[in-house]
C-alpha cells in the first residue's frame, strides 16, 4: 500500500522526464480491435501547427489525452479518422477538455462535431502506465504538448503535478520542478500576507479609537479649561458637536476610506487564493492552506480585541 | 466542460446563467454595473445579518437567568414575567428564524459572487472587488468597535 501510493507520487515526475517513445497498446476492452499491433506514439508536437482538418490516421486512441493542444481557431470538423474511425470505437476516456476554440470567446456548448463526450474521464484507461492510479489527471505526462492557448483545461480532482499548471494567469504557467518550487512559496507567502492584512485591519481600527477617544478627552479637558468649569461627569459623557476638533472628522473619514481600500484588497486576495485552491494542484493547495496556517500563527500575537465584523464568506 | 483557467479580458461572457450573455461591450458595461450593485448590497446583506442578530440576542430565555440577584431584574428590563416567558421564546425564535432565512441569502450570494469571479473574465472580477469595496464603503461606515 505504501509504495502505490509512492509510484502515485512519484510516477508523474518519472514519465515525464522520459521521452515518449514507442508504447505498445495494451489489449483494452472495446468490442473491435482497433489497432492490432500498433506502436503508439505519443511525440505529438502541436505547437503552433494550426491545422484545420487535422488528420490523426492511424493514432487515434481511447486514452489520448488533448490537454495542452490548444490552437486558436482550431477546427474539428474536418477531422479525419482515416482507418480507425470504426463504430463501436471507445471513446471513453478521451478527454478534450485542453481544447478552447479561440482565446476569449468562450463559447459554453461549443461542440466537437462528434467528438464531445460529457463526463469523461481518465479512470482507469491509461494501461500503458503498467499501473491502475484512477482518478490520476495524467495533464503532467504529457509534456511534449506546449501549450499556445487557453490553461489546460478544468480538472475536477486533485493531482500531483508540476507540467502546464497554469496559475491565475497564462503568463504564470508552471512547466518545471524549479517553478513549481517557487509558486508554492510564493502563493505561502500571499497566504501569509493575507492573514497578516487581516490583522492589520483589526489593529488599524483599535489605533483610530483610541486616536478619536484620545482625541475626545482632549476635547473635554480643553472645553472645560477655557470654561473655568469643573470636570463632572455630566460633561464628560456628552460631547458637544461643535467643540469637537475636526481633525476628530478627518481621521474618521481617512480612517473609512483606507479601511475600504483595504477591504478591496483583502477581497481580492482572498478571491486569488480561491482560484489558485481551484487549480486542484495539490502542492500549490498545500501551499495556501500551510500559508494561511504559518500567517495565522505569525501574526495572531498581535491580534487586538476581537472586532465585531463577519469577515468570511467574501 | 471548457472552463478557462486563467484571466483573460474580453466583452463577451456568460454570467451564471445561460440566458445571462453579454456579446458586446454595453452588456458588458451594464453586467459589470449590476453586479457592482449586487455586490454592494450583499455587503449591506452582511450587516443586516448582524443587526437581526442583535434583536434577537435582546429577548433573553427567563429561565435562563440567575433569579437569586434581585438587583439583576433592575437592570434588565427586558425580561419579562414567568407568564411571558412562551411569549419570549417565540420572540426569539422568530429573530432566529429571520436570521436564519438571511444567512441562506447571504451564503447564496457569497457563493454566486465566488461564481462570477470563476469566470475568470478580468472586468467582472473587477467588478466584483468593486462592489465588495463601495458595500464595504457604504454600510461599514459606522464601523465600531466592540468592547469587552
Amino acid at each position: 500500500m505504501a509504495q502505490h501510493f509512492l509510484l502515485v507520487l512519484l510516477l508523474p515526475l518519472i514519465v515525464s522526464n522520459t521521452a515518449h517513445g514507442t508504447t505498445t497498446e495494451a489489449p483494452t476492452p472495446s468490442p473491435a480491435p482497433m489497432h492490432t499491433g500498433h506502436t503508439m506514439q505519443h511525440t505529438m508536437d502541436h505547437t503552433g501547427t494550426h491545422q484545420p482538418g487535422m488528420h490523426h490516421t492511424g493514432t487515434h486512441q481511447p486514452g489520448m489525452h488533448h490537454t495542452g493542444t490548444h490552437q486558436p481557431g482550431m477546427h474539428h470538423t474536418g477531422m479525419d479518422h482515416t482507418g480507425t474511425h470504426q463504430p463501436g470505437m471507445h471513446h471513453t476516456g478521451m478527454d478534450h477538455t485542453g481544447t478552447h476554440h479561440g482565446m476569449g470567446t468562450h463559447h459554453p456548448g461549443m461542440h466537437h462535431t462528434g467528438t464531445h463526450h460529457p463526463g469523461m474521464h481518465h479512470t482507469g484507461t491509461h494501461h500503458h502506465m503498467g499501473t491502475h492510479h484512477p482518478g490520476m489527471d495524467h495533464t503532467g505526462a504529457h509534456g511534449d504538448h506546449s501549450s499556445t492557448g487557453h490553461g489546460s483545461g478544468h480538472n475536477t480532482y486533485f493531482y500531483f503535478g508540476h507540467h502546464e499548471v497554469v496559475v491565475l494567469f497564462l503568463e504564470w504557467t508552471i512547466n518545471t520542478v524549479p517553478a513549481l518550487i517557487g509558486s508554492c512559496i510564493g502563493v505561502f507567502a500571499i497566504a501569509m500576507l493575507y492573514e497578516g492584512l487581516k490583522v492589520w485591519r483589526e489593529m488599524l481600527i483599535v489605533r483610530a479609537a483610541d486616536s478619536s477617544k484620545a482625541a475626545r478627552s482632549n476635547s473635554y479637558s480643553l472645553n472645560n479649561i477655557t470654561n473655568g468649569k469643573s470636570t463632572s461627569k455630566l460633561d464628560v459623557d456628552i460631547v458637544p458637536r461643535a467643540a469637537e476638533p475636526s481633525t476628530r472628522h478627518r481621521i474618521c473619514n481617512c480612517m473609512h476610506a483606507l479601511q475600504s481600500l483595504l477591504h478591496i484588497v483583502q477581497v481580492l486576495i482572498s478571491y486569488g487564493l480561491m482560484l489558485v485552491f481551484m487549480t486542484f494542484n495539490v502542492w500549490l493547495c498545500l501551499s495556501v492552506a500551510l500559508g494561511a496556517g504559518a500567517g495565522y500563527f505569525a501574526f495572531g500575537w498581535r491580534r487586538p480585541i476581537t472586532v465585531d465584523r463577519n469577515e468570511h464568506c467574501h | 466542460m471548457d472552463m478557462p483557467m486563467s484571466f483573460y479580458w474580453s466583452d463577451q461572457a456568460v454570467i451564471l446563467f445561460d440566458g445571462w450573455s453579454v456579446q458586446d461591450a454595453t452588456g458588458m458595461a451594464f453586467s459589470v454595473l449590476a453586479i457592482i450593485c449586487f455586490g454592494a448590497l450583499f455587503e449591506g446583506l452582511k450587516r443586516l445579518v448582524g443587526w437581526v442578530g442583535k434583536g434577537k440576542g435582546l429577548w433573553v430565555d427567563r429561565e435562563t437567568r440567575d433569579t437569586s440577584d434581585p438587583e439583576a431584574e433592575e437592570s434588565t428590563p427586558l425580561l419579562r414575567s414567568p407568564p411571558d416567558v412562551a411569549l419570549t421564546r417565540k420572540r426569539k425564535l422568530r429573530y432566529h428564524l429571520a436570521q436564519s432565512l438571511l444567512h441562506v441569502l447571504q451564503v447564496v450570494g457569497a457563493y454566486c459572487l465566488m461564481l462570477v469571479v470563476m469566470t475568470y473574465n478580468g472586468w467582472l472580477a473587477i467588478a466584483v472587488f468593486l462592489g465588495a469595496g463601495i458595500g464595504y464603503l457604504v454600510f461599514f461606515a459606522d464601523m465600531e468597535l466592540k468592547q469587552t
